[in-house]
């Protein structure tokens, strides 16, 4: 079978318009009683159709695996007994393994010991998780990130994966324990203050009250 | 025997070209045949609305011509 991409005129003109059309062709010679070439004989295959659809699904294909490979979480395709089938990029960066490195271990590798205890053998889609969890991932078994994860069943053809997204929420955490922290200085310096400080809002009723206040006005903080 | 037999008969020799015909006007497939000169002497109604061109028109034509992105007939 030849392929041959059809285009200008007049042979390769569709039916429909100057549309290219894609054929398959075949071709062989015809021999008259004696043996002798006599003609050919072409019969051509419209296969337009089939190759729209195979383009279409690369196209697809392209879309989906550049939306994968540029998400800034990271994502594992993983089989349901949790063996890593394929993963992008953030999750070699986040987890500091090569992608090749990573297909070859599962889920139990990526945790830290106290949470591989707790994996299930099986993914269930009881057990997935439609909202987020945190736990702890190790990075190259060195050291640990704090992480949000978020499972999901997906049919693959016949087969039942598990896609796993993962967000790296070190940052978060680290915003919100110094959030924290500037919240107890700032709760500490009231307290100690000798003044009194009263803290009203707009209709002047009493959000705060310190220790100076209780003292300068004889009511406690607590009523 | 027989075959000279079947041949009277069940007038094959009518049935079997119209068969042959009937199949090739039927067939999804684009059919050409060309005449050693690469000329094109026979097309099926697949191949009249692949190519655009009913039969009396390309009938005779260089298959060159006629069908210039599609030339497997170059070789063999």
């Amino acid at each position: 079978m030849v392929e041959r991409r059809g285009g200008g005129p007049p042979g390769d003109r569709a039916g429909e318009g100057e549309r290219l059309r894609v054929c398959d062709a075949s071709s062989s010679t015809l021999r008259g009683r004696r043996g002798r070439a006599i003609g050919r004989l072409i019969v051509l295959r419209d296969i337009t159709g089939r190759k729209q659809a195979e383009q279409e699904v690369r196209g697809s294909e392209l879309k989906y695996r550049t939306l994968f490979e540029t998400s800034t979480d990271a994502i594992f395709v993983e089989t349901l007994d949790g063996r890593v089938l394929d993963c992008n990029a953030a999750a070699c960066d986040m987890l500091g393994y090569t992608k090749e490195e990573l297909t070859r271990l599962t889920v139990a590798d990526l945790v830290p010991e106290e949470v591989a205890r707790t994996l299930p053998d099986l993914i269930t889609e009881e057990l997935t998780t439609g909202g987020a969890f945190v736990q702890a991932a190790n990075r190259r078994k060195t050291s640990r990130l704090p992480v949000e994860v978020n499972t999901r069943l997906v049919t693959v053809g016949e087969e039942q994966l598990a896609m796993v997204c993962v967000r790296d929420v070190s940052a978060r955490k680290r915003i919100e324990q110094q959030s924290n922290e500037r919240r107890l200085y700032l709760e500490s310096v009231l307290a100690c203050a000798p003044d009194a400080i009263v803290a009203l809002d707009s209709q002047q009723r009493v959000l705060d009250w310190n220790r100076g206040a209780e003292e300068l006005f004889g009511y406690a903080r607590e009523r | 025997m027989a075959v000279v037999w079947g041949l009277f008969r069940f007038r094959l020799l009518d049935v079997v070209p119209i068969a042959h015909s009937a199949l090739l006007d039927s067939m999804d497939n684009a059919v050409i045949v060309l005449d050693r000169q690469g000329r094109i002497v026979d097309v099926n109604p697949a191949a009249e609305r692949l190519i655009a061109l009913r039969a009396a028109e390309a009938i005779g034509q260089p298959a060159a011509d006629a069908l210039p992105a599609v030339q497997p007939w170059r070789s063999g």
